[in-house]
């Protein structure tokens, strides 16, 4: 399927690029990173222009970001309203909250380019948690005019095989969030583990 | 650790799985970087463009472009598939034609 999509690229350009942005944006499986580089290797070729493929992109992407932030927005009112009224989730729903308030706005940044892959799930998390509008915007668009700043870039300049180069960099996203991740859960364990043995040191 | 593994499984689960992914995915990445300069090249693809896989190759495009009697009249955005399909040639026959000029041109320089 990625073949197909670059394909189309050089013959439709600009509007195919906007769509393809905004669809991945919004957590639609394609493959934009690979797209983006293709775009990058096309203008360094002559075949693109730098300026309205930047902005084409980057338009693109902060749309899509948008749209997820509406989406989470709209269904976590409902999903709270439901949820809400039992104490237990109440009290969670106020922790995530207060997590997302913390982290919110590093957090956005860094998954639109440094940890991408869950850049759509964070969009509609941050809506769904009522993060400020104007919050998620600011950080999104310095967070996506970063990814696409790099990606171009790294197509323009790199000559040689972008599809394993695309694929290389996807990974190195994801070890990122599994490490991450699992730093995350390992301070969780050991936070628990002082815990017991502090009750047991009581009893 | 076992009142950890008791109350706690979740936690241990998904701390496990995160470490063994990024550890796994990691490694895969090592040896990966390692073998890269010998699969520098990228193999011709239909999506490609003449002046992206003269870029790719690191070759002027109008060696390309003269190999495939397309020099007067470049083609701007076209894709190898398209200029095979123009051309009447099979993509494989395209993708020879380039080949062999990309060969020549390195070899001049």
């Amino acid at each position: 399927m990625t073949d197909s999509i670059l394909a189309l690229v050089p013959t439709y350009g600009l509007p195919l690029l906007f769509i393809i942005g905004v669809l991945a944006a919004i957590g639609i499986p394609l493959p934009s990173t690979l797209t983006i580089m293709a775009v990058g290797a096309f203008v360094a070729g002559g075949d693109l222009n730098l300026v309205s493929a930047f902005a084409t992109a980057l338009i693109a992407a902060v749309t899509g970001d948008q749209i997820g932030y509406q989406i989470g927005l709209h269904a976590g009112n409902q999903v709270e309203a439901r949820l809400g009224r039992k104490p237990s989730s109440a009290a969670k729903i106020a922790q995530a909250k207060k997590f997302i308030d913390k982290f919110g706005g590093v957090g956005v940044f860094l998954t639109r380019w440094l940890l991408a892959p869950i850049g759509p799930t964070t969009n509609i998390v941050c809506g769904a948690s009522d993060m400020r509008w104007i919050r998620f915007s600011l950080w999104g668009v310095i967070g996506e005019i970063t990814w696409v700043s790099i990606y171009l870039s790294i197509g323009y300049i790199f000559h040689g095989d972008l599809e394993a180069l695309a694929s290389m960099l996807g990974e190195a996203s994801w070890a990122l969030i599994a490490g991450i991740a699992a730093i995350f859960l390992g301070k969780r364990m050991v936070k628990v583990l002082r815990t017991l043995k502090h009750e047991k040191a009581v009893e | 650790m076992k009142t950890l593994w008791k109350n706690h499984k979740l936690l241990v689960i998904g701390f496990a799985g995160a470490a063994i992914i990024a550890i796994l995915l990691t490694a895969h990445l090592a040896m990966a970087t390692f073998y890269w300069p010998k699969h520098q090249d990228a193999e011709l693809d239909g999506w490609m463009t003449i002046r992206y896989v003269a870029r790719s190759y690191e070759v002027k495009p109008e060696a390309l472009l003269i190999a495939i009697g397309m020099a007067d009249h470049p083609p701007r955005r076209l894709t190898l598939q398209k200029i095979s399909e123009m051309m009447h040639i099979p993509p494989e026959d395209l993708d020879t034609l380039l080949m062999d000029a990309i060969a020549q041109e390195r070899a001049a320089e």
